[in-house]
């Protein structure tokens, strides 16, 4: 901890943080705070290597355990730029739970991006700590309207190995997309999306009747 | 390792970080390219996961922008600097700032030692570059149509939805023969709207302006679609422009962005790294760039020397540079400020000429390499000192079709059609 902060200061390079308040926090689709409002936090670094990492906070609040808990997720990787315009990437995530509950899970990911369009491929062999692994698939647009003005545009398909999982029934296949509208002003970002998925049998820790379709707002800053 | 635990480290990580704050950033300076400037380049990181994107679909245009900001005030202070101005290239995965240096110490010494620090991508000096131009209103009219068999030409082809980025000084988008010509205008030159100015007008009426609307002369390419970006200025009225390193790059990472087939370059000056790696990004993606060869350079000057750009001087030059294209370069009635017409004369205009040739070829086949066009416009090989282009050979052969009175006798030696 401390040999990463000195690092930090050392270079004092490509260092960025962020913190941002969400109305819902949906993660793939699935809202992982019970429909209500998430505070979230992050700082990343950038090596001139192309080897990059952070951490990323947020609340959480998993149906199954009432309290609230804290999601905290270390990642890294290697992101390395391609001919025309186009970059690869492979890296690493490992997501943390505070609380009771045993959620902690390892998930690695590659992918390939050029500026305002990715698609990534992921895999964690005990997705959100049950016994079954998970692939999931995205593809991301974002598209300029006007001067601070995009359009954001996601989607993503979940794919659950084996059958039903700890937490309930768990669909095969689920989709999730998601359509929004960021705006930047002087020194925050206004974001409002329309998010929907297509099944809330997902496999994650949450409970039943949650809204499949919801509209969310973030507004955020960076440093 | 616990959540609680990571996050607390994320924390410290985050409290560390101030010893990079950043001061507010300074206004511009009235001039642009003060020879105290220099230009610093950093890394940007390639696109990649980040959770606080990612988990929230969103995108982060900002993202990394205040970190190197941060690095670049942090360079500042160390060596003495000011930071003036900054603008992203994605096109090269850099950020360029601009800074100054107070004083009269040698910036040699500087631009080594910023040079070797291990967060700078690359430096350079500010450079300054002029149009190539002269002002001789008085010699008889001898229209370049004439001389193309332009109305012939544009019976084949018009340059209709081919996208030419004139990087100049300002066009007058109100002139009467330029009317919705210009589809996009910038001003790359300090901040505020574009201006009207005498090199940037001129050039293009002879690539774009209106045919056909009784008035005036007929653009090479009076269909295509003109993007006027300024990123040259006239210090004072009838004073040749001045551009500068800063400015041509950002027109040039515009255009790129812009997805342009042809960029027209009327100036030259000193051997420009920042600016080659952005024409060598241009070339790489087929985009046809043409560069006015400088009669005072041997070698043409930088850009018409840089390979694979076309480099074209007037058919009057008797010194161009060996494998230059020549195209009509003296007295051509053209669009000048205040909604007039006049005469210009340099190789600034046989460039433009060049510009709206190769948008009508781009017209007639979409998937032409800059290295095809040029076999097009002087399939003899390179002359001596520069090649005549024969406009009609060039487009019959692209067009796979007759032109101008179905005459290819000057195509020596080849038969007319594969």
């Amino acid at each position: 901890m401390l040999g990463l902060s000195l690092a930090a200061a050392e270079a004092c390079a490509q260092v960025s943080a962020s913190a941002s308040i969400v109305s819902d926090y949906r993660y793939r689709g699935t809202s992982l705070s019970r429909g209500d409002p998430a505070l979230q936090a992050s700082v990343a670094y950038d090596d001139a290597s192309g080897l990059y990492g952070g951490l990323f906070a947020s609340n959480v609040q998993f149906a199954i355990s009432p309290h609230r808990q804290l999601q905290a997720v270390a990642y890294g990787g290697y992101a390395r730029r391609l001919e025309r315009g186009l970059s690869a990437e492979v890296g690493a995530t490992y997501a943390a739970f505070t609380g009771p509950g045993t959620y902690d899970y390892a998930e690695a990911y590659a992918g390939i991006a050029e500026e305002g369009l990715s698609a990534r491929i992921y895999y964690a062999s005990r997705y959100f700590g049950r016994d079954s692994g998970a692939w999931y698939a995205e593809l991301n647009v974002a598209q300029p309207l006007a001067d601070r003005v995009r359009l954001t545009t996601h989607v993503g398909l979940l794919a659950n190995s084996g059958g039903d999982t700890t937490y309930g029934p768990t669909d095969r296949r689920v989709l999730d997309g998601r359509v929004g509208i960021a705006i930047e002003l002087e020194a925050f970002t206004v974001q409002v999306s329309w998010v929907g998925i297509g099944s809330t049998r997902t496999g994650y820790p949450i409970s039943e009747g949650e809204r499949r379709n919801t509209v969310v707002a973030e507004l955020s800053r960076a440093f | 390792m616990t959540a609680g635990r990571l996050a607390l480290a994320g924390v410290a990580f985050a409290v560390w970080v101030p010893g990079c704050a950043a001061p507010e950033p300074t206004a511009a300076p009235d001039g642009e390219g003060s020879p105290r400037q220099i230009l610093v380049m950093l890394h940007v990181a390639p696109p990649h996961f980040r959770p606080e994107i990612n988990y929230g679909g969103g995108y982060g245009a900002r993202i990394g922008g205040d970190a190197r900001r941060r690095v670049a005030e942090a360079l500042a202070g160390k060596y003495g600097l000011k930071v003036v101005d900054d603008w992203p290239m994605p096109a090269l995965g850099l950020d360029c700032f601009v800074m100054e240096a107070p004083g009269s110490a040698p910036l040699a010494g500087l631009v080594d030692a910023l040079g070797g620090d291990p967060r700078v991508e690359s430096v350079q000096r500010m450079q300054i570059f002029h149009v190539l131009a002269h002002n001789d209103p008085l010699y008889p009219l001898q229209p370049a149509a004439r001389a193309w068999h332009l109305s012939e030409l544009h019976r084949l082809a018009t340059g209709r939805h081919v996208r030419v980025a004139e990087i100049d000084s300002g066009v007058e988008i109100g002139h009467p023969d330029l009317a919705g010509r210009v589809v996009a205008e910038r001003n790359f030159v300090g901040d505020g709207p574009s201006v009207a100015e005498a090199h940037g007008t001129a050039v293009a009426g002879i690539i774009a302006a209106r045919a056909d609307d009784a008035i005036g002369i007929a653009g090479v390419a009076p269909e295509s679609e003109l993007l006027a970006l300024r990123a040259c200025w006239e210090p004072a009225p009838r004073e040749p422009a001045l551009c500068s390193s800063f400015t041509l790059a950002k027109a040039l990472q515009f255009a790129l962005e812009r997805k342009v087939a042809v960029i027209n370059l009327s100036l030259g000056g000193p051997s420009d790294r920042l600016l080659e790696r952005l024409l060598d990004v241009a070339l790489d993606r087929g985009v046809v760039v043409v560069a006015a060869v400088d009669p005072s350079a041997p070698d043409g000057g930088f850009p018409a020397s840089v390979a694979g750009v076309l480099a074209v001087a007037g058919d009057d030059e008797h010194d161009a540079p060996a494998g230059a294209l020549l195209a009509p370069g003296r007295d051509i009635p053209t669009t000048i400020t205040a909604h007039k017409w006049g005469f210009v004369t340099g190789s600034s205009f046989a460039a433009a000429h060049m510009s709206g040739l190769v948008a009508l070829l781009h017209e007639l086949d979409p998937r032409l390499r800059p290295a095809d066009v040029r076999t097009l416009l002087a399939p003899g090989g390179r002359g001596g000192d520069g090649d005549v282009v024969d406009a009609c050979a060039a487009v019959a052969r692209t067009a796979g079709a007759c032109a101008c009175g179905c005459a290819l006798a000057h195509d020596a030696g080849s038969p007319a059609e594969p």
